[in-house]
């Protein structure tokens, strides 16, 4: 880089990217006439006719800024990253070949990449069901397309907007403080109102003790925690949740948050309601089918690819958690408790400068998405129905 | 055609160029410095002139973590460089301001990428991290007699293979303070002598009220993070009251001592005396101090995170360095002494020109400045004037840190360390796992992680 | 019997607004207390009962941020960041999907394929090594990292969108045009790009969403305090490391980074809605 614009970067830093951008612009546009010219004369040497030298011409003019971005970005990188899982690589040392060795200490070595998956399924097993659930109930409801509907679908929808932001994540955490939060003060005095909710209350606490403090056990292979909490019994009254301040909340906190947000699912079902064929639903009425029984014999079988796509988008994301655990929870605490694959692959990455061990992760990542993928695709024969 | 794509293009261009143009200059820029700076700058050639005539301009750049915004840096640009350059008229310095969040992702990309800031500002721990990435600087500062004035304890941080590789900045002892009223208030007249006296004092002061802790016997400053479930660098300190180490001879860690289990018990002991079970909330984070909101009696920090010095409410709390432990006849108190500082990569191209900005950054005077924003120490002796010596409870610490105090340095692979401490000391204090599992899995974690790192075979 | 139905009938309604409204409180709740808490005074924010509604709104800490010029840079930080790349992504990925959808060249299918197949590689599988290659060439401490990648239609998902939108439209519009003697370039401009419109403002919003609250990226390469956006520079307020949490100005800061994504989504609902309810996608 010459010398003035190395001290742009400094000094003006706007300008500075400002000028590399209108270079790109210009660059996209010589390398799309470049890819679009070599494409033309390619097709005149194989002796094509000239409508189609004119429209091999425009289609790599057009998908050019693509190729050219796809063979800089991505395609490089990503032979440099399969590469790199199989070396030591830590910068500024070049990378040094070792063979399958990440891998296998990933696959059998490395507790914090089994803590970080089983984080996953425990947010993927309990969280999705959830959030799928609010979301549906959600578009149930919005279904019936009360006067007024509109407004609470942008209600409903608002979150996703601002879920990742970490100006949310904070307030989150102001919201969740487990000592004198607001949720907490609200559970704790709606609790002393109505003993029932108290005891709901209670009953809460324990299942997802129990559950969370399973997890760990499998996690570390200690069912301490777990054998502590089963002794102790039934919780006793004014137990409150500790959302972040324990390794058997925060994922609970998120999960809380990941509700809080369903909006994106909800809008999904909403448009499969939409275009359920108002005939079938009449029909079932005709039957004498109960609310319930057309829910779940004709509404449920006819949405059925929205949950698919749902599931199939959600497993992803609970995958590529980052900002919950870089923000709301800090450094994926407590106790390696919010640690996500991704999470832990940026950490590995940029905290320890394991570059290499990063990579590899990097390609174990992809293998489960795609494992994940393809095995819901096949399970989805039985019970997704497409019309 | 190409007509409409230009016009985009075009259209593109100048909104970037209007919102870079338009853009508020981000805080004072060091361009500017060098017009306020003439009148000095013209009249100090004359007297150089043997030192450096013909030396070429060159711009060395500053990366400062710890810093007050709007004071300390317009102290830096606006006072320290003008009379730097008025020595040294051909070296300007310009300054890239961070934060601690991303003080790490900075430092490895600077790294990383072999270029960066000249100068970079480090945590007392990192010594070790990156000692062997930063220029040795024994040469430079030969004949600055300043050097020696600097307090050994925190040479300490800075020195890697028995070279110093920049100098101390920041100095922040932490040490025990206590809210004598709110012990008086449960029957305590002193403060604990020894680990037994903590861990009765923290249950005798301890009042839980819906769950919550409304009223809290000790906190050390980190648990603020960790909701009461230890602090991994008291976890250290306390090691080393006890008379432990953290490394046996040939480098592979020692947190299986005897010492390193009495203190990993202690902060399990003193967690369960204030927390009965693993259901009750710690305290919240509040505005302020904790040790001024009537939440907390006992802490262990940094006087940047006590209540500012001058506050009356001091009159009503003590300040002292720690306990012992009779098991343990070597246990004496620890003032662990984190020592912020500047270094200089091996990558920099103008090492002369940034240890020349060290020593000025160094003096006595400039030192006493820079620490008084922050009520902290300034690392050398001589610098200890002005807000220093005016200060009561400067000076009690000042005492306690030359009496007490060690350098929290020597902490190899710093980052990895924190992790597995900070994930193992809390899941032993809430009983996820005992003692034993705990220990070994810190140990032997660590030994792999030294390994990896090629410092123990 | 009518009239039993219609007691019925409302009985029905009113439980759907109740529990719409009480779904709705929950939604808003987060958002009301970051608003009342960046009205409140230090003492209100501190105090042991909970203060639903500060006595009097305090407007100091929007005034300290709003004076503030480091919140100035990191705000237009974010505006230049967000703005620039969504620009880029947006007209050149409307390129691709024009290549994509309405002319026949030969390879478009493999293109389209590879193109597709980008959408299931994770993020993080380039994240390591374009940061090197970043470094490398001096990238890191810059903006470009963030805004470039995009002029190169760097999102396949959306390309994907487009396509099945332009593919929708009859191809009878560019036909007519081709034989008056328009190029591809002014068809794509004068016809597609306006007859795309409710989709384009779907894409523009998801892009300005991703953006405005981008963090993963923008930490690794915005190292200096001078180029910080806003996500950034909240999520460093918080410090850890001190004891002092200044609750209603944090507030205060998330309330003004949350405001243009609230502005700019309740701008673009409309579009947001229709075409997500159109082609079930999820943002």
């Amino acid at each position: 880089m010459p010398a003035f614009l190395a001290d742009l970067a400094e000094s003006n830093p706007r300008l500075f990217t400002s000028i590399w951008a209108a270079a790109t612009v210009v660059f996209i546009i010589l390398s799309s006439l470049a890819v679009g010219g070599a494409a033309r004369w390619l097709a005149r040497v194989r002796g094509k006719d000239r409508m189609y030298r004119h429209r091999t011409f425009w289609g790599y003019f057009f998908a050019s800024p693509w190729i050219v971005g796809y063979l800089l970005f991505v395609l490089g990188p990503t032979l440099a990253s399969l590469y790199w899982g199989f070396t030591r690589y830590k910068l500024p040392e070049p990378p040094q070949w070792v063979g399958l060795e990440n891998y296998i200490e990933l696959l059998t070595g490395d507790q914090k990449f089994r803590v970080s998956l089983l984080n996953s399924l425990y947010m993927t097993v309990l969280g999705l069901p959830l959030q799928m659930g609010a979301a549906l109930a959600v578009a149930l409801l919005l279904y019936q397309q009360l006067r007024g509907h509109h407004l609470f679908r942008i209600i409903y929808y608002l979150p996703v907007m601002l879920a990742t932001s970490s100006a949310m994540l904070i307030t989150w955490r102001l919201v969740l403080n487990p000592n004198n939060g607001i949720l907490n003060t609200i559970i704790r005095e709606i609790g002393e109102a109505i003993p029932p909710f108290e005891w709901l209350t209670r009953a809460g606490v324990y299942l997802v003790e129990l559950s969370s403090a399973a997890l760990m056990g499998l996690q570390r292979g200690d069912y301490t925690l777990l054998h502590r909490i089963v002794e102790r019994g039934f919780p006793t009254p004014g137990a409150i949740p500790l959302w972040h301040q324990d390794q058997l909340w925060s994922k609970p906190a998120l999960i809380l948050i990941g509700i809080w947000s369903s909006g994106a699912m909800m809008l999904i079902y909403l448009s499969a309601l939409l275009g359920i064929p108002r005939e079938i639903l009449e029909a079932a009425r005709v039957d004498g089918a109960s609310p319930w029984q057309q829910l779940r014999h004709v509404i449920l079988p006819l949405i059925s690819p929205a949950t698919f796509y749902n599931l199939v988008v959600g497993i992803i994301a609970t995958l590529q958690i980052f900002e919950q655990s870089y923000v709301l929870t800090e450094n994926g605490g407590p106790a390696e408790s919010t640690y996500f694959v991704a999470y832990y692959l940026w950490r590995s990455t940029f905290r320890f400068n394991k570059i290499g061990y990063g990579a590899a992760m990097s390609w174990l990542l992809l293998v489960i998405v795609l494992v994940l993928t393809l095995i819901q695709f096949r399970l989805s024969r039985r019970w997704v129905h497409y019309a | 055609m190409g007509k409409k794509l230009l016009i985009l293009v075009a259209v593109v261009s100048v909104l970037a160029l209007l919102l870079s143009a338009c853009a508020p200059k981000p805080t004072p820029q060091p361009t500017e410095v060098p017009t306020e700076a003439p009148t000095e700058a013209t009249e100090a050639p004359t007297e150089e002139a043997t030192e450096a005539p013909t030396e070429e301009a060159v711009t060395i750049q500053m990366m400062v973590v710890d810093y007050i915004p709007d004071r300390t840096d317009k102290w830096l640009e606006e006072e320290v460089v003008p009379a730097f350059q008025a020595e040294h008229p051909n070296i300007n310095v310009e300054f890239i301001y961070v934060n601690w969040g991303t003080l790490d992702e900075t430092v490895q990309g600077y790294f990383a990428a072999g270029q960066g800031a000249d100068i970079i500002n480090l945590g007392s721990e990192y010594i070790a991290e990156y000692g062997d990435r930063l220029a040795p600087l024994g040469e430079y500062f030969a004949d600055w007699d300043g050097f020696a004035q600097f307090l050994p304890s925190t040479l300490d941080t800075v020195t890697w293979e028995g070279e110093p590789r920049g100098i101390p900045w920041l100095t922040a002892p932490r040490a025990y303070m206590c809210r004598m009223d709110l012990l008086e208030n449960a029957g305590w007249d002193h403060v604990p002598a020894t680990f037994d006296e903590m861990v009765q004092m923290a249950g005798d002061v301890t009042v839980i009220e819906n769950g919550a802790i409304v009223l809290k016997g000790f906190q050390a400053t980190g648990e603020a993070a960790t909701g009461g479930r230890g602090d991994w660098q008291e976890f250290i300190s306390l090691i080393w009251t006890l008379g432990g180490t953290l490394y046996n001879e040939d480098g592979t860690p020692n947190f299986d001592s005897p010492e390193a289990r009495a203190a990993l018990q202690y902060m399990y002991d003193i967690h369960r005396a204030q927390f009965p079970d693993e259901t009750v909330a710690d305290l919240p984070e509040v505005t302020g101090a904790l040790l001024a909101s009537d939440m907390l009696a006992c802490y262990w920090g940094n006087l940047w995170g006590a209540p500012p010095t001058n506050d009356p409410i001091w009159e009503r709390i003590e300040l002292f360095p720690g306990f012992t432990h009779p098991d343990f006849p070597a246990s004496s108190p620890v003032v662990q002494v984190f020592n912020d500082w500047l270094a200089v990569p091996a990558y920099s191209e103008h090492v002369a020109e940034a240890a020349e900005f060290l020593k000025f950054l160094g003096s006595a005077e400039n030192l006493n400045t820079y620490n008084s924003h922050f009520g902290s120490f300034p690392p050398r002796q001589d610098a200890w004037f002005g807000f220093v010596e005016e200060d009561a409870v400067m000076q009690r610490m000042a005492e306690l840190m030359q009496e007490y105090g060690k350098g929290f340095a020597d902490i190899r692979e710093t980052a990895q360390l924190r992790d597995i401490l900070m994930t193992e000391i809390p899941l032993f204090l809430t009983d996820a796992q005992d003692l034993e599992t705990t220990i070994g899995n810190i140990q032997s974690q660590y030994t792999e992680v030294l390994e990896e790192a090629g410092r123990i075979p | 019997m009518p009239s039993r139905f219609v007691v019925r009938r409302g009985i029905y309604r009113l439980l759907i607004y109740l529990l719409l409204i009480a779904g709705g409180l929950f939604t808003l709740f987060p958002l009301f207390w970051m608003v009342s808490t960046s009205l409140k005074t230090m003492e209100e924010a501190n105090a042991p009962r909970v203060v639903w509604w500060p006595a009097r709104p305090q407007l100091e800490a929007y005034a300290r941020l709003l004076t503030d010029p480091d919140w100035l840079v990191y705000f237009g930080n974010s505006v230049f960041v967000t703005l620039l790349a969504v620009g880029g992504t947006v007209i050149s990925i409307s390129l691709a999907a024009y290549a994509f959808s309405r002319i026949e060249w030969p390879g478009r299918d493999v293109v389209f394929f590879l193109m597709l197949s980008t959408l299931m590689l994770p993020m993080q599988t380039t994240l390591v090594p374009q940061y090197v290659l970043f470094s490398r060439i001096g990238w890191v401490g810059t903006f470009n990292p963030i805004t470039i990648p995009g002029f190169f239609a760097g999102s396949a998902l959306y390309i994907f969108l487009l396509r099945q939108f332009m593919m929708s439209l009859p191809r009878e519009l560019d036909e007519a045009a081709l034989i008056d003697g328009a190029n591809h370039l002014q068809i794509w401009w004068h016809i597609l790009l306006p007859a795309c419109r409710p989709i384009l403002a779907t894409v523009t919003i998801f892009l300005f969403v991703a953006h405005w609250n981008s963090l993963q990226l923008p930490v690794i390469y915005l190292t200096r305090r001078s180029l910080h956006t806003l996500p950034i520079a909240i999520a460093a307020m918080r410090n850890p490391q001190m004891v002092e949490q200044p609750w209603p100005t944090i507030m205060a800061a998330s309330v003004l980074t949350l405001l243009p994504l609230v502005a700019a989504f309740l701008a673009a609902q409309r579009q947001v809605f229709e075409s997500v309810i159109l082609s079930g996608v999820k943002g």
